[in-house]
């Protein structure tokens, strides 16, 4: 039997864990997974030939008894289960308070690696490692059954977490993605909101992003993805993904790098949707998003674009991406206080009529449209129309350090200064 | 050498300071007794100052990055 120890806050708790398997169950191959790495993990399941695999936490304990009690659960397993749960016992009579949802013990292989991106999910498709477990469980839920068995002797500790990482929060704000289903669409139908993914070197971050678009809520959208000349994995990705195997992406590409307006003109240029938003690629959605923000449209049909407020990840050296919490939009930002104060409002859906009547995003700026460039189409558009702020957090946004708005603070300047002038040619 | 003098050899360098609830990672800018001033990561595209500082009784540990 193959047995996989979760990583814990500490190597002795993994330790632990391991002698109590070996004592129980002396021909087991036991794996600790130091970080929740799925490549490796997929590679041992692929060939390790086992119908079943056992996961555990690091500090749990196998108990005497253990292999006969999981032989006889095994045996009592329908064919359309995807392995169990076993219910973790109380102590004192009171159930051990749990943030998250309690992850299966027992898992099919069959149904873990039987999925078109085949098994759990990497850090390319999604950026949260830790939760690898119970993504693959929340998805597997819709096809297959989770029982939850009683009586296993088995020592289930509660799983340690450090307060920083603001667990139950985070946790609400993922789970729905975790678990969003990917909508299918019956016939062709007329997109309303044209997503636009303007990549350059995003090879790492895309997929999660574009996943985000596909568990919408809201059906009537198209995507257009655009690649401005990168010269990583992209190419690849976008030929090869499943994921992007639907009749609503579009996919574009520019031969060479020529800056995020260059691409965001590209995909105007065949918009269909009545809206345009912006998503980067390094960014996601919340589920409701799209419909949050068409209705948002509908009950504004004045309003020249919407936004709303931003859900803050702080992304750590190692990738780790630590939420920070939500960050509130101005509520009436005037083009004064947009340019003093230029915090990107995301999401933001402009009205695509107006964007054609405005010409598009201007790339003759002194960083060639490379820069602030929503800063730009935002100011344009407040000349004409009205922005209208939906008050929720919609849209997750990647805060790095490595990020081109990050490393360009100091010519922000210079670039006021042109647009400040562009505004007043035009007055 | 206390935490405070500890903290000064590493000024300047990128760190992460990890308090009850709350993660902060940045640049260490100053270090004075009693807090930590950090120059955080900011949403904003201008370079307004990014200054934050962090009481040294909050602070659970820091990490100094490579």
């Amino acid at each position: 039997m193959l047995f996989l120890i979760r990583s814990g806050t500490d190597s002795r708790s993994s330790n632990h864990t391991a002698s109590s398997v070996k004592s129980e169950w002396p021909d087991s191959l036991i794996v600790r997974l130091d970080q929740e790495d799925a490549d490796a993990l997929n590679r041992i399941l692929c060939t390790s030939g086992e119908p079943f695999f056992i996961v555990l936490g690091a500090g749990d304990t196998v108990l005497p008894g253990f292999r006969a009690a999981l032989k006889q659960s095994l045996q009592q397993l329908e064919p359309s289960d995807a392995g169990f749960i076993a219910q973790k016992e109380s102590v004192n009579g009171v159930q051990a308070d749990r943030l998250l949802p309690p992850l299966p013990l027992v898992w099919r292989t069959e149904a873990v690696l039987n999925r078109d991106d085949g098994g759990f999910q990497t850090m390319t498709q999604l950026p949260f490692p830790s939760y690898i477990f119970h993504e693959r469980m929340l998805q597997l839920k819709r096809s297959w059954n989770w029982p939850v068995l009683k009586g296993l002797p088995l020592y289930q500790a509660a799983q340690r977490t450090p307060s920083w990482m603001q667990l139950d929060r985070e946790w609400a704000l993922l789970a729905p993605i975790l678990a969003g289903e990917r909508q299918a669409v019956a016939q062709e139908r007329e997109p309303v909101i044209s997503v636009v993914l303007c990549m350059y070197n995003a090879s790492d971050y895309m997929l999660w992003a574009v996943r985000s678009v596909l568990i919408q809520t809201y059906p009537d959208w198209e995507l257009i993805l655009v690649d401005d000349g990168s010269n990583d994995a992209t190419d690849m990705v976008l030929k090869s993904n499943p994921l992007l195997q639907d009749t609503r992406i579009r996919m574009l590409s520019h031969p060479s790098n020529l800056g995020k307006a260059a691409a965001l003109n590209t995909a105007l240029a065949c918009a269909r949707g009545r809206w345009l938003l912006e998503l980067d690629a390094d960014d996601w959605l919340c589920v409701d998003a799209l419909e949050t923000l068409a209705r948002g449209a509908l009950a504004n049909p004045e309003a020249g674009a919407i936004y709303a407020d931003q859900i803050e990840w702080l992304e750590r050296h190692n990738k780790q991406l630590v939420l920070r919490g939500i960050a509130r939009a101005c509520d009436t930002p005037t083009i004064h206080h947009l340019l003093d104060r230029p915090v990107p409002l995301a999401p933001r859906m402009y009205r695509t009529a107006l964007l054609r009547k405005l010409g598009g995003w201007l790339t003759d700026d002194p960083y060639g449209g490379r820069l602030y460039e929503d800063i730009q189409m935002l100011v344009r558009v407040m000349e004409l129309r009205q922005l209208y702020r939906i008050p929720m957090g919609l849209y997750h946004r990647r805060l790095r350090a490595a990020s081109v708005s990050q490393q360009n603070k100091e010519r922000y300047g210079i670039w006021k200064r042109w647009m400040t002038a562009k505004l007043s040619i035009r007055d | 050498m206390d935490f405070s003098d500890l903290m000064r050899t590493f000024i300047g360098r990128n760190v992460e300071s990890y308090q009850e609830g709350q993660f902060l990672t940045g640049r260490l800018a100053n270090v004075t007794e009693g807090s930590l001033i950090i120059e955080a990561i900011q949403s904003v595209y201008s370079p307004v100052s990014g200054l934050v500082t962090v009481l040294t009784p909050n602070i659970n540990y820091v990490r100094i990055l490579p």
